[in-house]
C-alpha cells in the first residue's frame, strides 16, 4: 500500500498557500498606504471644474528640497549688487536681439523694467547704415523694445546690426547680430 | 524534518518577498519624462484661457493639501549649521538673520485687502474686499481669463509658494516675478501677492490681445536660447504652435536644454533653464495634460442685440476664436474624409430655432459657412477666408427672422459652432453665445390732421398738396431716410381700392405712392416743428407734402382721390394704420 503523504507536504497545498501569502502580503501593504493616505489627506479626490482629477498629495520631498533651494537663491540674489555702471552713473544693460530680418528687428532689455526709454535698430554694411527708434516699455520682467520695422527695408547684402537702448537710468548696445538679406 | 522545514522557509521567504516588492515599488511614481516636453507646444490655449477651470473652494483645498502643516512660527530647523550654538539654526532664526522674521504665512492661510481694479481690454474689474491667496487666484483668473492652474503653477515656479511651509515676505512681493528683472530690484508698484497675480495673469491677456509688440507669437519659428545671455549655450529653433506657448516665453524667454529634460525632477548643466521646464513639470504633476481638445472654440465677440419688429428680419453675427489645435472648415471649403464647423442652436444642442429664417441650412443650423475669417488681432483678414488656422477668428453671420406667429417680448437664443457630424461629445467645441431678441408686436395707428384746401387744377397743370396724421399708436413711425434694422416705414399710399394707380400722380415716386419721407414733423401742437424730422413720436404729426399733375387728356369734373398712410410690406393686413382721407381735385 501506498503511504499516504502528509496534506502540509502536497505540492499543491504549499504552491496554493505561498500564492495566498503572496497576495496577503501585497494586500497588507496596500492597506497600510490606504490608510496612511485616509490620515494625511482628504479621502474624496479634488476635481476641476470639468471632473478632471487633481492631485493632493502633499509636497514631496523633491519640492520640500527646491523650497530650500528658492530661499538660498533669493539670499543670494539679495546680496547681489546691481551691475556696473557707465560714466555717466547709468545702469549698463546689454539689449538682446531675438529676431532681425530686412524689415524689423525684434529686441528686449534684460536688467530693467522701465517705460519710455529708446531703443535704437542700426544697420550697417559696407556702404550704407539705417536706423530705426522704438519706445521701450515694461515687460513681465524686462523692457521690451516695441518692433522696430525699417522705414525702407535693406537691401540685398549681408548686414550688421545692432540695438542700442538709453533711458534715463540705463544704457547699452547688444552684440551685433549678422542678417542676410538675399 | 527537514522538508517540513523547507516548506515552512519558502513560505516565510515567500511572504517577506511580497512585501519588498511592493515598498519597492516606487511610492510616486513620475509619469513624466523629459521626452514628453514640447518646446513648441507647452500648454494649450484652450487650457491656457480657461478662467473657470477651478472656483475657490477647489483651490483652497488644493492649497490645503501641499502644506499640511505651516510652521507658523519658524521652529524647525534648517540645514544651517549654528557653530555657535553648536545646533543647526531654526528656521525663526535663520530667516531673521537673512531679513525674514517669523511668523511666517502660509499661501493657504494667506489673507490680504485687495483695493479691486476697474476693467480694461485685458481683464473684467475685480471687486475690493478681505480675500484668501484662493480667493485672489479665483477672481483674477475669471476676470482675466487665465486658468487658476496656470497661476498656481506660476507662484510656484517662481517663488515655491504653495509648496513652502515657511514662506518669507519677500516671497510675497515677488510673487510671480512681475516687474522683477534679473540684476535689479522689483519695482515696488508691482509689490504684494493681488498685484503680482493680476499683473502677471493680465500681462498673459496682453500678449494675447497685442501679440505683435513682442518677442514671441504663435504659429511662428524662432530661435530660443537655452540660457539667459550665454550664446554658447544655442538657441534651438522652435515652431511655437499657439498663443499660450509664445505667452510662456515672452515671460521667461529660454527653452530647457536636453540636461535639464533628461534630469527633469532636478539640475541639468551650465547652459539649463527651468522657468519653462518647471511650469509644463508642475503643471502636469498637479493637473495632468496641458493639452485641450483638438477642436476648440472660444468666443471672441457678437453684434448687439436685435429688436425687431414682428415679421422681421435682421443679419446677426459671432465671431469665435478657433483656440484649439486643428484647423477648421466650412461647406464651401472641407474636402472628403473632414468634417465641417458649423453655426448651431444649443441650449439643448440641435434646438429648432422659432427665429429661423429662410436662409438657414436647417431650423438648428444658422450657417455653415464662415462669412470672414480674420488673424489673431481680429482686424486684418486671413488670407484663406474658408478656413480657420489655429489662432485665427471666423465670423458667422447670418439672419433672425421674427415669425409674426411670435408675441412681443425678449427672447434669448444660444448658439455654439460645432465640428458637425463628430461623434459624442467631439462635435462639442465649448465656446458658445446667445442674443436676446427683442420682438415688438408694433401698434401703429394714425388719426386724420389736417390737409389743404381741395385743389383746381387746369388741364396740363398742377397743383401742391398735403395731408397731416397725426401718430395716436405706440410706436415711432419711420420714413425711408430713418428706419433702423427691423423696422418698417411709413409711407403715404392710394387708397379705396389701397395701392390705387392714381392718374394725376406722374410726378411721384409710384403712381400709388405720393411720398415715402415725411416733408415735416410736428409736435403734437400742429405747429412746432419736431427735433427730429423723420420719425413721427407717438402724439407727433406727419405731413406730406406731394403734387397733383392733371394730365390734358383728363376729363372735366371733381374726382375724390383717396390716401392713407401704412406700414410699408408689413404682412396681411397689419399695413394698415385705421384712418383714410380724401383730397376732391376739380378738373375745369
Amino acid at each position: 500500500m501506498k503511504s499516504r503523504v502528509p496534506f502540509y507536504k502536497n505540492k499543491f497545498f504549499i504552491i496554493g498557500l505561498v500564492v495566498l501569502l503572496l497576495v496577503a502580503g501585497g494586500g497588507a501593504y496596500a492597506y497600510s498606504r490606504k490608510s496612511k493616505n485616509s490620515t494625511s489627506s482628504n479621502t474624496t479626490s479634488l476635481t476641476d471644474t470639468s471632473g478632471n482629477i487633481i492631485n493632493t498629495e502633499p509636497a514631496t520631498a523633491e519640492d520640500k528640497a527646491s523650497n530650500d533651494q528658492h530661499k538660498d537663491e533669493l539670499i543670494n540674489q539679495s546680496k547681489q549688487t546691481d551691475t556696473a555702471s557707465d560714466s555717466t552713473g547709468k545702469k549698463s544693460v546689454t539689449p538682446l536681439i531675438v529676431s532681425a530680418n530686412a524689415t524689423s528687428v525684434t529686441a528686449y532689455v534684460p536688467g530693467v523694467f522701465e517705460d519710455g526709454g529708446t531703443c535704437t535698430a542700426t544697420a550697417t554694411n559696407d556702404s550704407s547704415k539705417a536706423t530705426q527708434i522704438s519706445e521701450g516699455f515694461k515687460n513681465a520682467s524686462y523692457t521690451q523694445c516695441a518692433p522696430l520695422t525699417f522705414t525702407k527695408a535693406l537691401t540685398s547684402g549681408t548686414w550688421d546690426i545692432v540695438v542700442s537702448y538709453n533711458s534715463a537710468s540705463a544704457a547699452g548696445a547688444s552684440a551685433a547680430t549678422k542678417v542676410i538679406v538675399p | 524534518m527537514k522538508q517540513r522545514g523547507f516548506v515552512l522557509f519558502s513560505l516565510v521567504l515567500a511572504f517577506a518577498a511580497s512585501l519588498v516588492f511592493s515598498a519597492a515599488l516606487p511610492q510616486k511614481a513620475h509619469a513624466l519624462s523629459g521626452s514628453d516636453f514640447k518646446a513648441g507646444r507647452i500648454i494649450d490655449d484652450s487650457v491656457f484661457f480657461d478662467g473657470n477651470s477651478m472656483d475657490i473652494p477647489t483651490i483652497q483645498s488644493f492649497l490645503n493639501s501641499k502644506v499640511l502643516n505651516c510652521d507658523t512660527n519658524g521652529t524647525q530647523p534648517t540645514t544651517r549649521w549654528n557653530s555657535a550654538a553648536n545646533r543647526y539654526y531654526t528656521r525663526a532664526e535663520w530667516g531673521a538673520l537673512n531679513g525674514n522674521s517669523a511668523p511666517y504665512t502660509c499661501l493657504k492661510d494667506y489673507y490680504t485687502d485687495v483695493w479691486g481694479t476697474s476693467a480694461d481690454q485685458y481683464c473684467d474689474a475685480i471687486n475690493y474686499g478681505r480675500k484668501s491667496a484662493a480667493g485672489i487666484i479665483s477672481d483674477v483668473a475669471r476676470a482675466c481669463r487665465i486658468n487658476p492652474k496656470v497661476l498656481i503653477v506660476l507662484l510656484q515656479k517662481e517663488q515655491s509658494l504653495i509648496t513652502d511651509d515657511w514662506p518669507w515676505a519677500i516671497q510675497y512681493s515677488a510673487a510671480t516675478g512681475y516687474g522683477c528683472p534679473d540684476t535689479a530690484s522689483c519695482d515696488p508698484a508691482y509689490a504684494g501677492l493681488f498685484n503680482q497675480v493680476y499683473y502677471g495673469a493680465r500681462q498673459y491677456q496682453v500678449y494675447a490681445k497685442k501679440p505683435q509688440l513682442f518677442n514671441y507669437t504663435g504659429q511662428k519659428t524662432y530661435a530660443i536660447p537655452n540660457k539667459f545671455a550665454r550664446t554658447d549655450c544655442g538657441a534651438p529653433n522652435v515652431y511655437v504652435e499657439n498663443q499660450a506657448t509664445a505667452g510662456l516665453y515672452n515671460y521667461t524667454p529660454y527653452q530647457p536644454n536636453a540636461a535639464a529634460l533628461n534630469n527633469l525632477y532636478g539640475i541639468g548643466d551650465d547652459c539649463s533653464s527651468y522657468g519653462n521646464r518647471n511650469f509644463w513639470r508642475m503643471y502636469s504633476d498637479w493637473f495632468g495634460s496641458s493639452y485641450g481638445p483638438a477642436f476648440y472654440a472660444s468666443y471672441v465677440s457678437q453684434s448687439s442685440y436685435p429688436i425687431i419688429d414682428s415679421g422681421m428680419g435682421v443679419s446677426v453675427f459671432f465671431r469665435f476664436k478657433n483656440s484649439g489645435t486643428a484647423f477648421w472648415k466650412d461647406d464651401a471649403s472641407v474636402f472628403p474624409g473632414y468634417l465641417p464647423v458649423h453655426m448651431a442652436t444649443t441650449f439643448p444642442i440641435n434646438r429648432w430655432s422659432n427665429f429661423r429664417s429662410n436662409d438657414w441650412l436647417r431650423g438648428d443650423r444658422p450657417t455653415g459657412f464662415f462669412t470672414k475669417v480674420y488673424e489673431v488681432d481680429n482686424a486684418t483678414l486671413a488670407a484663406d477666408q474658408h478656413t480657420v488656422q489655429p489662432g485665427q477668428i471666423a465670423q458667422f453671420e447670418f439672419t433672425i427672422y421674427a415669425n409674426p406667429s411670435i408675441p412681443g417680448g425678449v427672447y434669448r437664443e444660444y448658439f455654439q459652432p460645432i465640428l458637425e457630424g463628430a461623434p459624442n461629445p467631439l462635435w462639442n467645441m465649448s465656446g458658445w453665445a446667445y442674443l436676446d431678441i427683442g420682438v415688438n408686436v408694433p401698434k401703429y395707428k394714425a388719426a386724420f390732421a389736417g390737409q389743404s384746401a381741395y385743389p383746381t387744377i387746369n388741364k396740363g397743370s398742377s397743383a401742391a398738396s398735403f395731408l397731416k396724421f397725426k401718430n395716436v399708436g405706440t410706436d415711432p413711425w419711420f420714413d425711408d431716410t430713418s428706419k433702423p434694422t427691423g423696422k418698417r416705414s411709413v409711407h403715404l399710399a392710394t387708397s379705396w381700392p389701397i395701392n390705387r394707380p392714381s392718374a394725376f400722380g406722374s410726378a411721384w415716386t409710384l403712381p400709388n405712392r405720393p411720398n415715402l419721407t415725411f416733408s415735416k414733423v410736428y409736435e403734437a401742437d400742429g405747429t412746432t416743428l419736431a427735433a427730429n424730422q423723420h420719425i413721427v413720436q407717438p402724439g407727433q404729426i406727419a405731413h406730406y407734402d406731394f403734387t397733383f399733375t392733371v394730365p390734358a387728356n383728363t376729363a372735366s369734373g371733381t374726382y375724390k382721390e383717396y390716401f392713407e398712410p401704412i406700414i410699408e410690406g408689413s404682412p396681411g393686413y397689419s399695413w394698415n394704420m385705421g384712418t383714410t382721407a380724401w383730397l376732391g381735385v376739380t378738373v375745369p
